[in-house]
């Protein structure tokens, strides 16, 4: 882990065993399926509902500043508290939370490499108790919006030379083949992806065992289709989750100094009324690979 | 107590692709399916027994697939 830009965000399922319990630190458990931290989770880990917890459940926006100190300080997470996170499939939701947390201010927040999936493929101790923390006071920053894309910023974005977006759906979602992924509901009234648009599905940053790739593998995979540093890049998927994993990847693994996330993403573009929409693969252009 | 037995493997159901993620915890057998791309848990089932546990929640991925088979 240390070849990554910022390999402080990162911690290893050993270093989580280690330091679990340790008073200064708290780790949480969120997963795209709200069901499994009962199953049994890592020891001490709380968990949170990202459909309840880490959203508005009003009007479609991430978590809001009182909110956000309101589950922080319950789960007893203080300003200096260092924040591990993980959760199942590579992390998707724990990246989305990791997203909010920085938006937010927080300054010491980590993921476990590998998440649930190592820990469980591992054979670790695992536990159904759930810990009641001590309430604390926590008082979040201002959002810092540097970090996050919105629909007009996009729409500027798309003939901006100085930018790329990254699509990081299946290519099935980004031709166009399928409105959504097998399984799930929700489609939307255009298939296809934002014209300019790289598509680089977000699991491919991944390894088998959940882990993220080497930071080598990850320039190979990124720099190859034109998402260099150089360019402000904004990534979008269906909802914005797994964009904010592409997110982590270029901020701090691979240290990209204007990585934005548009979590309107699919949902939004391709639902507006009169928004271009491009269908089918792309052959790369000069201006995309410049 | 301890993860044991975890193993994942790919099937096909209805033409779709899945992973298939099973595990033990305790006394029972957890069974998930998960859509490939983005990796969404389609189905789920708990049970003492293994393959009960595999059989019910393929059965629940199946039911789940056909009734997006349409979003083309």
């Amino acid at each position: 882990m240390s070849d990554y830009a910022h390999p402080e965000v990162l911690v290893s399922t050993d270093w989580v065993d280690q330091h679990k319990f340790d008073p200064h630190v708290v780790v949480v458990e969120v997963d795209v399926d709200t069901q499994a931290y009962q199953e049994g989770h890592v020891p001490g880990a709380l968990g949170w509902n990202w459909q309840t917890q880490l959203c508005d459940t009003l009007q479609r926006d991430v978590i809001s500043k009182a909110e956000l100190e309101k589950l922080l300080g319950e789960s007893g997470i203080g300003n200096d508290t260092t924040l591990i996170l993980y959760g199942d499939n590579n992390n998707w939701f724990a990246a989305w939370a990791h997203w909010q947390l920085k938006m937010y201010g927080h300054n010491d927040v980590r993921i476990m490499n590998g998440g649930r999936k190592k820990w469980l493929a591992e054979g670790r101790v695992v536990t159904k108790e759930v810990r009641k923390p001590q309430p604390v006071k926590y008082t979040a920053k201002e959002r810092d919006e540097s970090i996050r894309s919105y629909l007009a910023q996009v729409q500027q974005a798309m003939n901006a030379k100085d930018g790329a977006m990254v699509d990081v759906r299946s290519n099935d979602e980004f031709t166009g083949k399928i409105l959504s992924p097998p399984g799930l509901p929700e489609t939307c009234q255009r298939g296809g992806h934002i014209p300019g648009a790289i598509n680089i599905p977000w699991a491919q940053a991944c390894n088998e065992d959940g882990t993220f790739k080497s930071r080598e593998e990850l320039e190979t995979l990124y720099m190859g289709k034109g998402i260099v540093p150089e360019k402000k890049i904004i990534a979008y998927c269906r909802i914005g989750e797994r964009s904010s994993h592409t997110w982590f990847v270029l901020k701090y693994l691979l240290g990209y100094p204007h990585v934005s996330n548009y979590d309107g993403s699919w949902t939004e573009w391709g639902n507006l009324v009169g928004a271009p929409v491009e269908k089918g693969a792309i052959a790369l252009t000069e201006k995309q690979m410049a | 107590m301890n993860a044991e037995n975890f193993t994942e493997e790919i099937v096909t159901i209805e033409g779709n692709s899945v992973r298939v993620v099973t595990y033990r915890i305790a006394e029972e057998y957890y069974c998930h399916v998960y859509n490939l791309d983005p990796g969404a848990c389609i189905a789920r089932f708990t049970s003492v027994n293994r393959e009960k546990a595999k059989e019910e929640a393929l059965a629940k991925a199946k039911q789940r697939l056909l009734k997006t088979a349409g979003n083309h």
